[in-house]
């Protein structure tokens, strides 16, 4: 179960790490990461990956698991909790 | 204008030291690609390149790294093999240089590593090693180094190509260099580039980098055949289109690329059924195969042809990939004679920059001088249509641009600038409205300083660290935003600037540089219309070490400024309808080339750009974005006044020994 705490752990990451002009509060947990949610193109995803190894300590390396996690904001913060990268 | 001839390359590559190594390693099928050095390949996810041969140091001074050196031995080749003495007293040789990041790997050594110690110039500026070449082999021609990424000698080569036009060398040596530092090979890993592709066989292909340092010696073909020298090729035609959509990733469908190849097509007044062979770069990498698979299925619809790369055998070089592609093709018409036909070499970059070359044999049949190459008659005026100013940008920025710039990412503080001063000046041109999203669909020539010292200095810190993390620790920005090019690149992006997006890199002189290459694109109608600018940036993290290389006074506070100019090619038969302040001449030389244009040898009345930045600290003065300032400044002064003034106004950069000198008129 992942908390609010949590969720908005990962929305500062995500605004610190790929320079989001919007406050951590400003972002929805269904909002997708690319197309219409945050617009976010193939190299912010790389960018992501980076950002997640260093920040949380998890490697994301198969590009299937990536597209599902990378789906929303929500679907991120679930991968990274049950990864062990949020407490 | 004429056309080209090669007379002569040099090159080190992983192949080994002289062209003649690549020569042999591309007829063998030899691949030169290894494990790199620890010292560069620790903490990296890849960790196999290309390297050179270690140049011999032991007669070389301290601060000769290995990319000097490097481009020592090449240029050297070229010369002895185009049987030029560059000390000969009658024939002057210029110099147009390519970097991505020169010599990086001194800057970062004597910053954090192993060589610390006090920076010189190069060590802030590492893109001078291009300066400190044509200093040491005494070139007594123009010299011009620009950085953009991959296709940056391609740049030179247009700039080698305008400095022959303009009879201001009677041969240029015009190459490039890119080394594998950490710097280098950790951008590239963090950019996930370096993962190769797979074909429809199963057999996968890597795609690596690899140092490189190419030469190659160009002289009009009339000179070349007057003093008897051998032509190893034509240079008939050359392009450069950006895609303009990506701060990296090329355009998948090959847009621009396609652009770049039907521009040469038509500069060398040949047809694609004309074309014997095609060389390319990069197409190992997953995102160039699709965009090159694309382009050339549309290009070569009726006579499908095989390409080439020397990448297999010695990586991809980088920025010395644009006159690499000259050198293989030349060899191409060495290694079979039967093949007839122009050799074309595509190049691509950053920020979907597209290059391509048409090389053709020296026997063939040139039909006669195209249109499209042929320079306009009269010349055009070039008119300064739009000035932008920016030392600050406005908060709404990324708002501006819809469909082109995602809104919600933030700009970084150079780019920022860039494109506030860059959106300013277009939109006073009539060229572009706020929030229209249409592309301006021109070039733009860009002279930056010192802007990518700091997120250097950021990226390079991290690098430093000991472990094997550091390799990853940083992201893909912290690297592009060090690349000089990048601000161009990512303003050309929003802003639709798919033309030309040339970086000039020769500290204070860079505007000059920058605005001399664009009026000249424009009088050779190579372009119609071009934004020239110029960026400056000291920040908090440069200024000591600028202070401790005496650049900036100590206790200066940061400085910020971005300024552009649009520039427009205009019909000088409709004279008395051009209300625009005109450029007519603009020249750069430094000790030991002397102005070749007579108004500027005769010293006529002249102003100093630092004499009209009156409210700016002195040691700003010099450098590229106030050196732009002081033009537009005094045509604020002057613009409205009762008669036409001409006016020639003289920039100085001290640490370059360099005097840039531009002619301007408030209307015609």
């Amino acid at each position: 179960m992942v908390t609010q705490a949590q969720t908005l752990d990962i929305k500062q990451m995500l605004v610190k790490h790929l320079r989001l002009r919007m406050n951590p509060e400003e972002i929805e947990d269904n909002t997708s990461l690319f197309g219409e949610g945050l617009g976010l193109d193939s190299i912010d995803a790389i960018e992501l990956v980076t950002v997640i190894e260093k920040v949380y300590g998890i490697v994301l390396s198969d590009e299937e698991e990536a597209k599902a996690v990378f789906r929303s904001v929500g679907t991120l913060t679930e991968y990274v909790v049950e990864h062990g990268g949020v407490s | 204008m004429g056309r080209l001839a090669l007379t002569g390359f040099g090159l080190v590559s992983a192949a080994g030291i002289g062209v003649n190594a690549l020569r042999h390693a591309l007829i063998h099928n030899e691949k030169h690609l290894g494990p790199l050095p620890p010292e560069v390949a620790r903490g990296m996810a890849v960790r196999e390149g290309g390297s050179i041969p270690n140049p011999d140091r032991s007669k070389a001074s301290p601060h000769a790294d290995r990319a000097f050196l490097a481009c020592r031995l090449a240029a050297e080749e070229a010369l002895g093999h185009a049987n030029l003495d560059k000390d000969e007293r009658d024939r002057t040789i210029g110099f147009a240089f390519g970097t991505a990041l020169g010599s990086m790997e001194l800057a970062q050594e004597t910053l954090f590593g192993a060589r610390r110690g006090k920076p010189d110039l190069v060590t802030v500026a590492p893109q001078l090693v291009g300066d400190r070449l044509a200093r040491d082999l005494n070139l007594r021609g123009p010299a011009t180094t620009f950085s953009a990424t991959c296709v940056s000698s391609l740049y030179a080569l247009e700039q080698a190509a305008q400095d022959l036009e303009l009879a201001r060398a009677d041969a240029m040596l015009c190459g490039g260099v890119d080394l594998l530092s950490r710097f280098m090979q950790a951008g590239f890993c963090l950019l996930g580039a370096l993962t190769g592709v797979t074909s429809s066989r199963g057999e996968s292909r890597p795609f690596l980098l690899g140092e490189a340092a190419c030469f190659v010696v160009l002289e009009t073909l009339a000179k070349a055949k007057s003093r008897g020298a051998i032509v190893h090729g034509v240079l008939n035609g050359r392009a450069l289109r950006a895609d303009a959509l990506h701060p990296t990733a090329p355009d998948p469908e090959g847009k621009g690329m396609k652009r770049a190849i039907h521009a040469c097509l038509a500069d060398a007044g040949r047809k694609a059924t004309e074309i014997g062979s095609v060389s390319v770069t990069a197409n190992a990498s997953p995102l160039y195969q699709t965009m090159y698979g694309n382009v050339l299925a549309e290009i070569f619809e009726n006579s499908p042809i095989a390409i080439e790369s020397w990448e297999p055998a010695v990586g991809h070089v980088l920025a010395a990939s644009g006159v690499l592609g000259l050198v293989h093709s030349a060899l191409g018409f060495e290694r079979d004679s039967t093949r007839s036909g122009d050799a074309l070499a595509l190049t691509v970059g950053f920020g979907g920059q597209n290059g391509a070359t048409l090389l053709g044999r020296p026997e063939s049949e040139y039909p006669s001088i195209p249109r499209a190459r042929s320079k306009p008659t009269p010349l055009p005026i070039v008119g300064i249509s739009g000035i932008g100013v920016a030392s600050e940008a406005p908060r709404d920025l990324e708002d501006l641009f819809p469909g082109r710039w995602n809104p919600r990412r933030e700009l970084d503080r150079n780019t920022a600038l860039l494109l506030d001063a860059e959106r300013q000046a277009v939109t006073k041109a009539g060229w572009w409205t706020n929030g229209s999203g249409e592309p301006v669909s021109g070039g733009q020539v860009i002279g930056v300083d010192f802007a990518s010292l700091e997120p250097s200095l950021r990226f390079g810190r991290i690098l430093a660290e000991p472990g094997e993390s550091s390799g990853n620790a940083a992201s893909p920005s912290d690297f592009l935003f060090a690349l000089p090019s990048s601000p161009a690149a990512l303003a050309g992006v929003a802003l639709g600037l798919d033309r030309y997006q040339a970086t000039v890199t020769e500290l204070g002189m860079s505007g000059f540089q920058a605005l001399a290459h664009g009026a000249e694109l424009l009088r050779s109608g190579r372009l119609k219309r071009v934004v020239v600018a110029a960026l400056s940036h000291v920040g908090p993290e440069a200024l000591p070490v600028l202070d401790e290389l005496g650049i900036v006074a100590s206790g200066e506070e940061p400085f910020a400024l971005a300024v552009a100019l649009c520039l427009e090619a205009l019909d000088p038969t409709d004279a008395k309808s051009i209300k625009l302040p005109v450029l007519e001449e603009t020249e750069v030389w430094r000790p030991p080339s002397e102005p070749r244009s007579a108004r500027f040898a005769t010293k006529e009345p002249t102003l100093v750009t630092s004499s009209l930045l009156g409210d700016l600290p002195q040691c700003y003065r010099s450098l590229a974005a106030p050196s732009l300032l002081a033009l537009t400044k005094w045509i604020e002064t002057r613009l409205n006044g009762p008669h036409p003034t001409r006016q020639t106004i003289l920039h100085l950069e001290p640490r370059l020994e360099a005097v840039g000198a531009i002619t301007i008129m408030t209307r015609w």
